[in-house]
């Protein structure tokens, strides 16, 4: 019976959910550890992954796994353009309307998606040729999360190497930790914060596209993940890969346990109390020095 | 640093994204025929002599060319949708009074016929709130027609409360006409069953069924309610049948889910391990459309003899997605073809010479709506405000497509018949089950 297995499928509910979560995150963090502020864009560019990924499939019959492959250069101009085009001068000159512009974007974006494909949620989990359950230890999952899991462990190995293993990614760690000391090293920093930005765009669409395998999408799709995203970021102390993974295991836990044990409705308010007393404990978070 | 050269090349950018922006917006709106809010022109006809008494009214102030009724529904944006349904069907409603010279007014001798001032919001609530005051104060309308969805009635019937201009509306959440359990304002209306009707409805069906040995009494209930007005009316409407039928139901988990929730295992394994046979859940699509997908990964979509998600479970997006998944799914609707009731066959054919558009609840809402409005003017045997919504209180419409096919108001604004309860069957097939005078089969528990 599923009960008797409880607690193993928490369990596995919790691995699941903490790198859906991460994969969500990626792109938000790095994107703060360059700018310096929430990206309030990435609910736009995983919603454009995920109608993107719709697209294809629906019109196509293209795989939301291969169409988040053909998105890594859409998305990675889209994201380099808006950053050199709209944010790089309005940044040198005002965070908080940096702020207001990427809203602005999004509000545009959230309403021609409106516009194009309507309110109504569009899904093709159950359409997928890998949309079947498979039992793990008794347990039943859909294939689509082992999916989910395998792009995780892959996208996460990925980043890691770009960030910590090339020296793409070391102009990118020292323009965020030092602008000024690493323009002094060399470093064209206005050009690394530009593709700093085209990959995080990358990664927060990347995740949309991958996101259709489980979720439906509607023009308010990247809404709740981008809260969500928010406190990891948060937590995990901008920029940090590794802490993304953990405060996103945290996350993950917390609601595993909470929404079982508590009251469900309550989920999101536990999760803003633990951003709260981080906060305040550790304002930097949880993985930065 | 950036050179001159490169702030230049940044402006012609941000020049070019903008006109490219702009020409996609127009280029759509320029391929998708926008209809006009105009006004309906009134038919010219030779008005029906009125009857003649000993006492025919002589009025002694000005005979208004036409009755202005007014509605401001989403035409563009995101409820576009459900806009062109009303607006069409307002307009049919209007039209087939006025080929007869329109509304019998008593207090002037003679017919005069309706002027519709529909407008267009753009799914802007902010919009919506402005239109209604235009109609109410510039326009100086009779009586106003619902809008699109209680997000947006909602904020229109505080301006008819205001301007005291009678506003029949298509909510079935209790918010719009309440407050503190008193009604908020004699002005306000709802044409639809409040949705606890449809979970007390839900409930009786299920009654029936724990008689007849279909099934288990007790019948154990996970009831899950989106955490906004509408989810706590469902509750309250299941609780109330709860304690109606002592024994017959036992609520073992009850739980309400936040708007935007995308996991729901954990409230499934809840559910799970309390035991429950049957799923009232109350949540908007695209959460119910995660957690059904999620119900069916875990393998327990077959366990449950009763899933319900209220009034969803029969849209095109559900059915094509999880197909025979959501089979014996049950749900609730005010309206369907399906009822054998001339006067929806007569409707279906009088709309498709008026409209693409497929027969969805939304027409036969919008039409009843107008319907109803211009009978009570007509009852009211004046333009006066009050007078109408005097006539709107008074009221019974019969031949409604709705179960009864009769609708009356109470003392809140309301009416009160039942909610037809539909269930999927195979080959992407309905069959209304509830209530048993218009049943066309019985309750089958999913997994038998």
């Amino acid at each position: 019976m599923l009960v008797d297995g409880l607690i193993y499928s928490l369990f596995l509910h919790f691995i699941f959910l903490s790198s859906t979560y991460a994969l969500m995150t990626y792109g938000m963090a790095l994107i703060c550890g360059i700018m310096r502020i929430i990206n309030v864009l990435h609910a736009g560019f995983i919603m454009f992954g995920g109608y993107f990924a719709y697209t294809l499939f629906i019109y196509f019959g293209i795989d939301p796994l291969l169409s988040s492959i053909i998105l890594i250069p859409i998305a990675f101009i889209l994201g380099f353009s808006i950053h050199r085009v709209l944010l790089a001068r309005l940044a040198s000159i005002s965070m908080q309307m940096t702020l207001l512009l990427l809203f602005a974007i999004w509000l545009i974006a959230q309403n021609l998606a409106l516009l194009v494909f309507t309110a109504d949620p569009r899904m093709i989990a159950s359409r997928l040729p890998y949309a079947f359950e498979i039992y793990l230890g008794g347990v039943s999952i859909s294939f689509q999360r082992i999916v989910l899991l395998a792009s995780f462990i892959l996208i996460s190995f990925s980043t890691y190497i770009l960030l910590n293993r090339t020296m793409l990614g070391k102009a990118i760690r020292g323009t965020s930790q030092d602008e000024e000391a690493a323009s002094y090293c060399g470093v064209n920093t206005k050009l690394i914060k530009d593709i700093a930005f085209g990959i995080g765009t990358v990664l927060a669409s990347m995740f949309g596209a991958l996101a259709t395998v489980l979720y439906p999408i509607d023009p308010f799709f990247g809404t709740v993940f981008q809260f969500k995203a928010f406190v990891i970021t948060v937590l995990a102390g901008m920029e940090s890969i590794i802490g993304v993974i953990v405060a996103s295991m945290m996350i993950g836990a917390i609601e595993s346990v909470a929404g079982f044990y508590l009251k469900f409705g309550l989920l999101d308010i536990v999760t803003y109390m633990l951003l709260l007393v981080i906060l305040i404990i550790r304002p930097q978070g949880l993985f930065k020095g | 640093m950036y050179s001159k050269g490169a702030f230049k090349t940044s402006y012609i950018a941000i020049a070019v994204i903008v006109i490219i922006v702009i020409a996609a917006i127009a280029i759509y709106f320029t391929t998708i025929p926008a209809p006009a809010p105009t006004p309906t022109t009134p038919t010219p006809t030779t008005p029906t002599t009125p009857p003649q008494t000993s006492q025919s009214p002589t009025p002694t102030i000005p005979i208004p060319k036409t009755i202005k009724v007014g509605a401001v529904v989403c035409l563009t944006g995101t409820n576009a949708r459900y806009g062109q349904y009303y607006a069409t069907a307002y307009k049919l409603a209007a039209d087939e009074i006025n080929k007869d010279g329109g509304i019998y007014i008593k207090e002037y001798g003679r017919k005069i016929p309706i002027e519709l001032v529909i407008l267009d919001d753009e799914s802007d609530r902010e919009k919506t709130v402005k239109l209604v005051e235009y109609l109410c104060t510039e326009v100086k309308v009779v009586a106003l027609l619902s809008g699109c969805g209680t997000p947006f009635i909602y904020p229109q019937s505080s301006v008819a409360i205001r301007e005291k201009v009678p506003y029949l509306t298509a909510v079935i959440s209790t918010e719009t006409l309440l407050e503190g359990g008193k009604r908020k304002s004699p002005y306000l209306f709802s044409m639809l069953v409040m949705i606890d009707v449809l979970a007390r409805n839900m409930m009786d069906l299920l009654k029936e069924n724990i008689d007849k040995g279909v099934l288990p009494k007790p019948l154990k209930i996970a009831n899950i309610w989106e955490n906004t007005p509408h989810g706590l009316d469902w509750r309250r409407g299941i609780y109330e049948k709860v304690l109606e039928y002592p024994g017959y139901f036992e609520v073992v988990v009850d739980e309400s889910v936040e708007v935007g929730a995308t996991e729901f295992r954990p409230l499934l394994l809840k559910i799970e391990a309390a035991g429950a046979n049957a799923l009232m859940v109350d949540i908007r699509l695209t959460e119910m459309m995660s957690m059904h997908r999620q119900l069916v990964e875990m393998g327990i979509y077959g366990k449950y003899p009763v899933i319900t998600y209220g009034a969803r479970g029969g849209e095109k997006t559900f059915r094509d997605e999880f197909k025979s998944k959501s089979d014996y799914v049950i749900w609730g609707t005010f309206f369907s073809d399906r009822l054998p009731y001339p006067q929806i066959k007569s409707f279906i054919e009088r709309w498709k010479k008026v409209s693409d558009l497929p027969v969805e609840w939304y027409a036969a809402v919008g039409y009843e709506n107008a319907r109803i409005m211009f009978k009570a003017i007509e009852a009211a045997g004046s333009l006066d405000r009050d007078k109408i919504r005097d006539a709107l209180q008074n009221i019974v419409v019969e031949d409604v497509m709705f179960p009864g096919q009769k609708i009356s108001f109470d003392e809140f604004g309301m009416v009160h018949y039942p909610y037809l309860i539909v269930q999927n069957v195979p080959e992407g097939q309905t069959r209304i089950i509830y209530p048993p005078e218009l049943s066309e089969a019985t309750f089958i528990p999913i997994g038998k």
